[in-house]
């Protein structure tokens, strides 16, 4: 990563480098313009000048500050494009044109003597370039252009001053110099572009090569969390044997325990004292009842089973039948879920809420009849459960309540509670990415 | 925020203000002082100071403006200056040697457009309009003009009694009367009367009625037949002096019949101050120079063209002025007066007026409106491409030495035409 930062920031400085470096150029091109034309003009050379010249020049002060005037607004483009860096594709495209633009414009006004700046209008295009055809399009556009735009090949189609008869007008020694000033700033700049791409496509090699290392850190990740599930699992599963091994111990195996100790007793009585007998046979049957009874809150709470065999709605109507079928209540189920895919938790959760409602209402509300909506809205999932009984004015939260309130809590739901009008739950869930699943 | 309004409504106050404000339109005229074909003269801003006065009195929004005192010799580097600083003048006189440069680089106005909408070309001679046009194109339009004429010394002929020639005279007729004239007047042994002084291969190759030169100036029609006749008929000429090379000086002593000689010359030597000065030993008169025949066969003109700048920022206007200069008959009409040339313009030439002030100046002359206007009509401009100058002065130089050499005349040329091809087509 900090390796990618630092070919980052090389790029932009050489980018930066290459913005004043043409600054340099287009001033020393208009300058040589401005400069030769005085020089030819004190010389008394400017007949003879118009004679080696193919068409008329510009006024040689337009030239100069012309240019140097276009260039500062592709300079304040470019830097306006790197510090707002998140455009619109249009818009990129749209300042990509807008600065093409003005560099040809630039390079017409100095009489297509030079074109280097299409190279830093490239760097910049590639610089914000994302792999489209639109700018591959636009770079290779700016190649074209970049090898059209030249005196010798343009001079045939367009009037135009020939650039190099400016330098030919000075004495021998100065044009020289002057040559040699251009070639070195022609090719510096060239060089520049070259150490830009070159870095340009190292940075671009690098980032590939990271993010391939990210992936493969993401799959091993991957794979250590799959084990680790798979070991949570393990003791989930272990942890449930010893619950129901507890279960069993403290239920039944107490109720059993209990009830072959009475046995036991009303085998030893049952010939001296009838009388007793029965009665601790009554004790007896007390005993196994209630030993029917905790072996079925045993099985209620392993009910999540009914989960795994027919589904979240499935497992609420087997639900509600049990619960119709052994009381006169009457409960509407109305399941308006399509095409969901919750979480285990989250069904385990909504599905004890109803079973706490359900139990709930018929206990202390002495309600007859249940309607329960299931619904979703704005990405919210909604339960409502309503019965007709008799609600009450004070909510006392009791265990029930409040182990649902944090149940609901722990997958960021929450829960209203309103005895106004019979006993109104609403659960509201919000959903979560990747529950839809249409 | 109500600064920056504020800042902008008198932004845009300024603005209004300032492109309604009346001001004045400054055009730049560019002429050069004395006359374009080095003769003297005196009155060379009288014509163009009347124009400027008559114009500023019809848009009197517009000034004029020019730079007096350029020579003619200095004009061309000028004016070259001023079009490479890019202030050039809207409208500017342009020499006949800077024609075919300018029109190539296209700092001149091509100003077809506007003659079509705006004037009858067939008003003008054509071979002054001509000398305006750059590969079919007209860039530039006949301010003056000036043809040449044959000079002939009327002393002379009459002394050896022989009649003054017409105006439809041949090259053969020169030619006889050339031989007959040319001889030993005093017995010395030595010629000292002669033919014709600076008759040179042009003039023939005029009196031919030969191109030259393809439309384009990419070819040289040098080696065929009629150029070598031409070139002939002048060494024949050249002949018969005899190895002795003439001298302005013989010429003004009146030994010399014929000279080819400008109207312009015709106009300034012939009234009273300069004829005591320049030819007073003799009588003098000038006809239409000779042809290969009847009906073949031009004379040079030169003309001074007047253009307006493509890069002006008022061309309407100055195209308005330079239509006033070249298309204005009652100015033409001046321009006879103050100047030595003559009118593009056929109906000013063909006038009343300019036959008067010919005649005055003239007194006795064979040079009569007929012989002007039939002189105008057989005329012909040089060839207009932008080579021309380089290249004919390059063949000068060749076919001159070819002549003074005697060389072979075949070879020669069938040699510099491959040169002068090839200089064309670099």
């Amino acid at each position: 990563m900090i390796r990618i930062r630092n070919y980052h920031k090389t790029i932009i400085t050489l980018h930066i480098l290459m913005i004043y470096f043409n600054l340099l150029i287009v001033i020393f091109y208009g300058g040589v313009y401005l400069l030769s034309t005085r020089y030819i003009i004190q010389n008394e050379m400017s007949r003879a000048f118009l004679d080696k010249l193919t068409y008329i020049p510009h006024h040689p002060l337009y030239v100069f500050f012309g240019s140097i005037i276009l260039y500062g607004i592709l300079m304040l483009i470019i830097y306006y494009r790197h510090t707002h860096k998140n455009f619109r594709e249009q818009w990129n495209i749209i300042y990509s044109c807008l600065e093409v633009f003005l560099c040809f414009i630039l390079i017409y006004l100095l009489y297509m003597g030079y074109n280097g700046v299409i190279l830093l209008v490239f760097c910049d295009c590639i610089l914000y370039m994302r792999e489209d055809k639109s700018t591959m399009g636009m770079l290779v556009g700016l190649v074209i252009i970049y090898l059209l735009s030249n005196y010798d090949v343009f001079s045939p189609f367009v009037h135009m001053t020939d650039p190099d008869a400016y330098f030919e007008a000075f004495s021998s020694s100065l044009r020289g110099l002057l040559m040699i000033s251009r070639n070195i700033l022609e090719t510096m700049n060239i060089l520049l572009f070259i150490c830009f791409i070159i870095l340009y496509i190292g940075n671009q090699i690098e980032e590939n090569e990271n993010i391939a290392k990210e992936l493969d850190m993401i799959n091993q990740v991957n794979q250590e969390l799959r084990n680790y599930a798979a070991i949570t699992e393990k003791i989930g599963e272990d942890n449930e044997r010893k619950r129901l091994a507890r279960e069993i111990h403290d239920t039944l195996g107490h109720a059993l325990t209990g009830i072959a100790a009475g046995v036991d007793a009303c085998i030893a009585m049952i010939d001296i004292d009838p009388k007793a007998t029965k009665q601790q046979l009554i004790v007896i049957s007390k005993v196994v009842r209630q030993g029917i009874g905790d072996v079925r809150n045993s099985l209620n709470k392993l009910r999540p089973g009914a989960l795994e065999e027919h589904g979240f709605q499935g497992a609420i109507e087997s639900m509600i039948e049990e619960f119709t079928s052994v009381s006169d209540l009457k409960i509407d189920f109305n399941y308006t879920l399509e095409h969901v895919d919750f979480e285990n938790t989250k069904e385990d959760v909504l599905f004890r809420a109803i079973q706490e409602s359900i139990t709930n209402s018929s206990r202390h509300g002495h309600a007859t009849h249940i309607q329960i909506d299931i619904y979703q809205q704005d990405n919210t999932l909604y339960l409502k459960i309503k019965d007709n009984g008799c609600g009450c004015d004070d909510i006392i939260q009791g265990y029930g309540l409040k182990q649902m309130r944090e149940r609901i809590g722990m997958i960021n739901g929450e829960v209203y509670y309103d005895g106004s009008d019979g006993f109104l739950t609403t659960i509201k869930i919000p959903m979560q990415r990747g529950e839809n699943c249409d | 925020m109500n600064k920056i309004i504020k800042i902008i409504l008198i932004i845009v106050v300024l603005l209004i203000g300032l492109i309604c404000y009346p001001k004045k339109i400054v055009l730049t005229i560019g002429i050069f002082a004395g006359s374009n074909w080095d003769v003297p003269s005196s009155e060379s801003y009288t014509l163009i100071d009347e124009a400027i006065a008559l114009f500023e009195e019809k848009y009197p929004n517009v000034e004029i403006q020019y730079e007096s005192g350029i020579l003619k010799d200095d004009y061309s580097s000028w004016l070259a200056d001023k079009m490479l600083a890019g202030d050039e003048p809207d409208v500017f006189m342009v020499l006949n040697s800077d024609f075919n440069t300018f029109s190539s680089l296209g700092v001149l106005e091509n100003l077809t457009s506007y003659i079509e909408s705006d004037i009858n070309t067939s008003f003008y001679y054509e071979s002054a309009l001509e000398a305006g046009s750059y590969q079919d194109e007209q860039y530039a339009l006949p301010y003056e003009c000036n043809p040449t004429l044959m000079f002939v010394n009327k002393t002379l002929l009459e002394k050896e009694g022989i009649d003054i020639p017409d105006n439809d005279w041949t090259l053969d007729d020169f030619y006889n009367i050339c031989k007959q004239i040319t001889k030993d007047s005093d017995g010395d042994g030595i010629i000292d009367q002669y033919g014709v002084y600076s008759y040179d291969w042009l003039d023939a190759i005029y009196a031919y009625g030969i191109d030259l030169f393809d439309e384009d100036g990419t070819t040289c029609y040098l080696n065929q037949t009629s150029v070598k006749e031409a070139i002939s008929f002048v060494q024949k000429l050249i002949d018969l002096n005899q190895n002795q090379n003439l001298t302005s000086d013989q010429f003004d002593k009146g030994q010399i019949a014929f000279s080819p000689m400008t109207l312009a010359e015709y106009r300034t030597y012939k009234p009273y101050p300069w004829r005591i000065k320049k030819y007073s030993q003799f009588e003098w008169d000038c006809v239409k120079m000779p042809s290969s025949s009847t009906s073949t066969g031009y004379s040079e003109i030169s003309t001074t063209l007047i253009s307006m700048s493509s890069r002006s920022t008022h061309k309407t206007l100055a195209w308005e002025f330079l239509k006033l200069l070249t298309y204005d008959t009652s100015l033409q009409q001046n321009l006879i007066q103050y100047s030595q040339g003559i009118s593009a313009l056929k109906t000013v030439t063909q006038s009343d007026e300019t036959i008067q002030i010919i005649s005055e100046e003239a007194g006795d002359s064979l040079v009569n409106l007929s012989l002007l206007d039939e002189v105008m009509e057989s005329t012909r401009s040089s060839s207009q491409f932008k080579k021309y100058e380089s290249v004919i002065s390059s063949l000068d130089t060749s076919i001159s030495s070819m002549i003074n050499n005697g060389d072979d005349i075949d070879l020669s040329l069938a040699a510099l035409q491959k040169e002068i091809n090839q200089t064309l087509n670099e």
